[in-house]
């Protein structure tokens, strides 16, 4: 039922982390491996899984901080599960404040982590996240849907990518490099699409809303006003 | 009910006797000095009425010598004048010159026991001279045994001492003031001791408080701190800082204790959790060749860490640590441990850049001074985005690396962990410094502390 299913492990121990993984392999599910939450949190932004494994302390940036910016920034709503030393209630209490699903003390029996994540990812994605309200628009990223004023409207997949950059950086003006660089890693395609899909996302948000919601500054780039 | 009161009293009783005792041995001694003083005050009472009393009697007797010489010249010029006897001096012949001077004198001592019946008086030429009197100068004279005053007189013309006596017992009736001024003196000594018995007790109990108090508060289970009289210029505020202090440094013990038990029991975790997870892999089925040999391997490397973890918990846990000591060369120990960590750790990035190295030898125990630098290095690079800087210098390395923005040092529990590690340090005794800044780590080891 779970095989094929895309695990995060982001864990310091680098034999801790490939004993889980072989573990998980051989049940069938595909597993990543991050030694730090730094590398966990760029792996998070490149890909898609379906459930995430954090440590809490490791180097770089500890778990409850990458989790963190999972929910916050990344507005990404995986189960979390966090497999930790730490065992104490305040530990947990801040593992769960930092928006984790579950959490799973070491040392833990494999075959109850292979059961915690299968009722994990029997649940899906969780509701709670991915709600963004800023600028008078609210953003359901899970289901890539913007409304402004009882008005609703779906973007497509880049569309959402373009408006969630600029959201980001909200109210500042981000610039057709730093787009370019988010979208395509510096790499745009020849036909220079980046104008054209402001464009289109300019038309459909307007249409919609009947209102300027991306401005161009000239010589800068792009503004959520 | 009573029971449990009373139970509760001796339990409080108890646990305040120490300071109660010292409540009352501040009283007792107030006290002491209160009778002493009252002792002193009595003894100088005691002297002032009965100089008093013998500045009352000469007065007295001096009287009563002026007295008895003005008789004795009346009588006398009557004598030569042949003049009619005093009215109050009828006992006396008509014709005074038949009349002998000891006959004189009896009717003056008969005459004067009427006048002053407290008074006798004797002469050398009368009979029943006490034989204490004989031997008296002219003057005043105090007799104990009889407490008696008495003032010696000499009548030259006569050839005739006179011995007036006044008995000591009755001097009190002598003024009718020294009554009133003994009760008086009496009552202010008593008023006195009553008052220095109050302040003695007032001021026990005022000094002892404060330390009563400081003791209250120190056999409490958990005090509040700081504790009562921190602030006081005085030996309370001074018992009360070292006692704060002390309290804060057994807190400060328990706390480091804790944590070190809590990395122990981590530390101990990760290659227990390996070991079970290794064995669920190899009750699996489904399990390639391949993977159970590569779980087998990893029991392998995870019980030989738990074996130099409990043996360096071991260590440190003994309250003497007899490594063996030998001379180790510090720059070729710090390269081994980073060859270990290149082999072992993949998932490490940032290359380190070594700046000075000199070859310093020092004395240490091989394993713990291993298991130190392979902590503090491994911690540096995994925790460093870019440069890790290693210098050494003679006797002190410096491990100094930057920070990932955003990272919280403080969380960054890795490799044995900061308790474990400043054990080890000690244990090793150098000296461990660890300086945070916004955007750099650096850790300095000075080896010759």
């Amino acid at each position: 039922m779970f095989e094929k299913s895309q695990v995060l492990l982001v864990e310091d121990n680098d034999e801790l982390a490939g004993s889980v993984a072989d573990y998980l392999s051989v049940l069938g599910y595909g597993v990543d491996f991050a030694f730090n939450g730094a590398a966990g949190l760029q792996l998070l932004e490149s890909n898609q899984y379906d459930i995430a494994i954090f440590d809490v302390a490791m180097p770089k940036m500890n778990g409850l901080q990458l989790c963190h910016k999972l929910r916050h920034e990344l507005f990404n709503s995986i189960p979390v599960l966090f497999l930790t030393a730490r065992d104490t209630l305040e530990d947990k209490k801040a593992g769960f404040q930092a928006g984790a699903d579950d959490y799973l003390v070491k040392p833990f029996a494999l075959e109850e982590l292979h059961l915690r994540l299968q009722a994990l990812l029997s649940r899906g994605p969780r509701r709670d996240i991915g709600i963004q309200k800023i600028a008078g628009l609210t953003i359901d990223h899970n289901q890539s849907l913007v409304s402004y004023d009882g008005k609703q409207v779906r973007l497509l997949s880049l569309q959402m990518h373009i408006l969630t950059i600029l959201l980001k950086h909200y109210p500042n003006v981000v610039s057709r490099q730093m787009l370019e660089q988010a979208i395509w890693d510096g790499m745009p395609p020849e036909s220079n699409p980046l104008r054209t899909h402001i464009y289109r996302l300019r038309a459909t948000l307007e249409v919609a809303f009947e209102k300027t919601v991306i401005r161009t500054v000239y010589a800068k780039g792009y503004q959520i006003v | 009910m009573k029971k449990r009161l009373s139970a509760l009293f001796m339990l409080r009783d108890t646990r305040l006797f120490k300071v109660d005792k010292f409540n009352h041995v501040l009283t007792a001694t107030f006290l002491m000095y209160t009778s002493i003083l009252c002792a002193v005050y009595a003894y100088l009472l005691f002297h002032a009425v009965h100089e008093i009393e013998n500045q009352a009697a000469q007065i007295y007797l001096q009287n009563a010598q002026v007295d008895v010489l003005k008789e004795l010249n009346t009588i006398e010029l009557q004598r030569q004048s042949a003049t009619t006897v005093p009215q109050h001096l009828t006992m006396l012949p008509k014709d005074l010159s038949r009349v002998s001077d000891a006959d004189i004198i009896n009717v003056l001592i008969k005459h004067f026991k009427q006048s002053r019946p407290l008074l006798n008086i004797y002469s050398s030429i009368t009979a029943n001279v006490p034989a204490y009197l004989a031997p008296l100068s002219v003057g005043f004279h105090e007799y104990k045994s009889e407490d008696a005053q008495i003032l010696v007189s000499r009548l030259p013309e006569h050839n005739i001492t006179l011995y007036l006596v006044y008995d000591e017992t009755n001097a009190s009736r002598l003024d009718e003031n020294t009554p009133n001024l003994i009760v008086g003196l009496t009552s202010v000594a008593l008023l006195i001791c009553f008052i220095g018995i109050m302040v003695s007790i007032a001021l026990s109990r005022k000094i002892a408080e404060p330390l009563k108090r400081l003791a209250q508060e120190v056999s409490k289970p958990a005090p509040l701190l700081p504790l009562i009289g921190h602030n006081r210029a005085d030996e309370i505020g001074t018992l009360s800082r070292s006692f704060t202090a002390s309290i804060e440094r057994a807190k400060q013990f328990l706390y480091r204790e804790k944590q070190f038990s809590r990395h122990v029991s981590h530390e101990l975790r990760t290659p227990l959790s390996i070991i079970g997870n290794c064995v669920s892999l190899l009750k699996l089925e489904r399990a390639t060749e391949d993977a159970k040999a590569t779980a087998l391997t990893r029991i392998d490397r995870a019980t030989a860490n738990m074996v130099q973890l409990i043996e360096t918990f071991l260590l440190l846990g003994r309250e003497q640590q007899s490594g063996i000591i030998s001379p180790i060369n510090l720059r070729q120990a710090i390269f081994a441990e980073l060859d270990k960590i290149d082999s072992s750790n993949t998932s490490t990035s940032t290359l380190p850049k070594i700046l000075i190295c000199h070859d310093g030898i020092i004395q240490s125990d091989a394993a713990l001074l291993g298991i130190l630098l392979n902590n503090l290095l491994r911690n540096a690079l995994a925790s460093s985005n870019s440069l890790v800087r290693i210098t050494l210098s003679d006797e002190q390395l410096l491990i100094d690396n930057d920070i990932v923005k955003d990272h919280n040092v403080a969380q960054a529990g890795f490799g044995y962990g900061t308790e474990i590690i400043n054990r080890i340090a000690e244990c090793l005794r150098c000296q461990l410094t660890i300086s945070k800044s916004a955007d750099r780590y650096k850790v300095t080891v000075n080896f010759n502390h």
